[in-house]
């Protein structure tokens, strides 16, 4: 089973939800994959260091000088504007490329072959009891991030339990994150930033067809405009862990937040059943 | 020798007021400095997702423009507009195309050595 902790708003608990959920329901044969590549922390909040590091590319165009008649084809056909042919050369702008292949299979004279360019490195740390973190770094300067969340995704794929920490946003790189998930689990809070990114968020599920709910972080008794959206989408709220700075000390201070909060088990492990629930 | 002038612009009038973008400017006026002719040239940046700069820089290429007038230009932009050899002015701020033609033409713009945008 995967499941994708997404948020829409940053900063409302991804991380949290997501590290705790391994420590509740994890066993040898799990897996956290942090995917917020341009800035993953699991691994800081987890307390590891990554043990292997495995280089990741993605293809951009390789223009041969003695083949290509600079006919302009490439540039014309490339929906990222990543050629530009002048009159001597072909310029490649790799930042602009989203590796789709389209020039090198359409050059009429085959002058394209695609060369790996890297983005950045999966890390993999073993967590004796739990399973294995893994985590998408990105290559600072590198713009374009899902092709290194696939990758990472595409480790350990027959893992019984993947859980994925998705990066905020409702861009390409959290599409990317959730897609093939069977469940989205939607991390928000009770302030009005959070429930405008969430209300994308639910469009984003919705969209991939993927099954949802919510899960209220910091929650202080009133969530009346969280309730509405919920019935308004039919998306269940499964929990809501209440606002505690006692929890966010030992978070911040690297300690086991089911020891800051010990009622944080109950919360997840329940969510966890009603996933279950609605997956079966 | 007749030269090719781009200028961005917010329409395809000469007196339609510059436009401060290069890649995602409304249009470009090429001026003909043979025949004294502008000719409106639409710009597909503002529609653009990605590469704006890149693609301006193609499209102006494929016009044999020599000199850009724009007030400001990325970086992307501005190392394809260095290889393909068009020179760079900076200028026109609040004026119209016509009237940056002119500044240019008595040589108050000054040409870009680097990005500015």
């Amino acid at each position: 089973m995967q499941i994708a902790v997404a948020s829409g708003k940053g900063g409302t608990g991804k991380t949290l939800v997501s590290t705790c959920l391994l420590r509740v329901l994890g066993d040898n044969n799990s897996v956290l994959i942090d995917t917020d590549v341009e800035e993953p922390n699991a691994g800081l909040v987890l307390g590891q260091v990554a043990q292997t590091t495995t280089p990741v590319s993605r293809f951009v165009p390789d223009i041969d000088p003695d083949s290509c008649n600079l006919c302009g084809k490439c540039a014309e056909i490339c929906s990222f504007n990543a050629l530009v042919v002048l009159s001597d050369k072909v310029l490649v702008f790799n930042e602009l490329c989203h590796s789709c292949g389209a020039c090198a299979y359409l050059c009429p004279l085959r002058a394209i072959k695609e060369k790996g360019h890297p983005i950045g490195v999966i890390e993999e740390a073993q967590l004796p009891g739990y399973g294995t973190l893994l985590t998408g770094r990105l290559n600072v300067g590198e713009a374009l991030s899902p092709p290194l969340i696939k990758a990472t995704k595409s480790q350990k794929a027959t893992s019984a339990l993947r859980i994925v920490d998705c990066p905020p946003g409702t861009t390409c790189a959290m599409i990317e994150s959730i897609s093939d998930s069977d469940y989205c689990l939607l991390v928000t809070e009770p302030t009005p930033f959070g429930l405008h990114d969430l209300e994308l968020s639910l469009e984003a599920i919705e969209m991939l067809g993927i099954p949802g709910g919510l899960l209220i972080n910091r929650w202080q008794g009133e969530d009346s405009d969280l309730i509405a959206l919920s019935d308004k989408t039919g998306v269940p709220i499964l929990g809501r862990i209440p606002f505690s700075p006692e929890l966010a000390q030992a978070y911040m201070q690297g300690k086991d937040p089911l020891e800051a909060m010990p009622s944080l088990r109950g919360i997840l492990t329940n969510i966890f059943s009603q996933i279950k629930g609605a997956l079966s | 020798m007749s030269k090719k002038i781009a200028i961005c612009s917010s329409g395809s009038s000469p007196s339609s007021s510059v436009d401060g973008r290069f890649g995602r400017c409304n249009c470009f006026m090429l001026w003909d400095s043979e025949t004294k002719q502008y000719k409106a040239l639409s710009n597909i940046g503002p529609e653009a997702a990605h590469g704006a700069g890149t693609g301006a820089v193609q499209e102006l290429i494929r016009n044999n423009v020599e000199i850009v007038i724009s007030q400001r230009v990325g970086p992307k932009a501005f190392v394809a507009l260095q290889a393909a050899g068009i020179k760079i002015f900076a200028g026109g701020t609040d004026k119209t195309v016509e009237a940056t033609l002119q500044s240019y033409e008595a040589g108050e713009l000054q040409e870009l050595s680097a990005p500015n945008n």
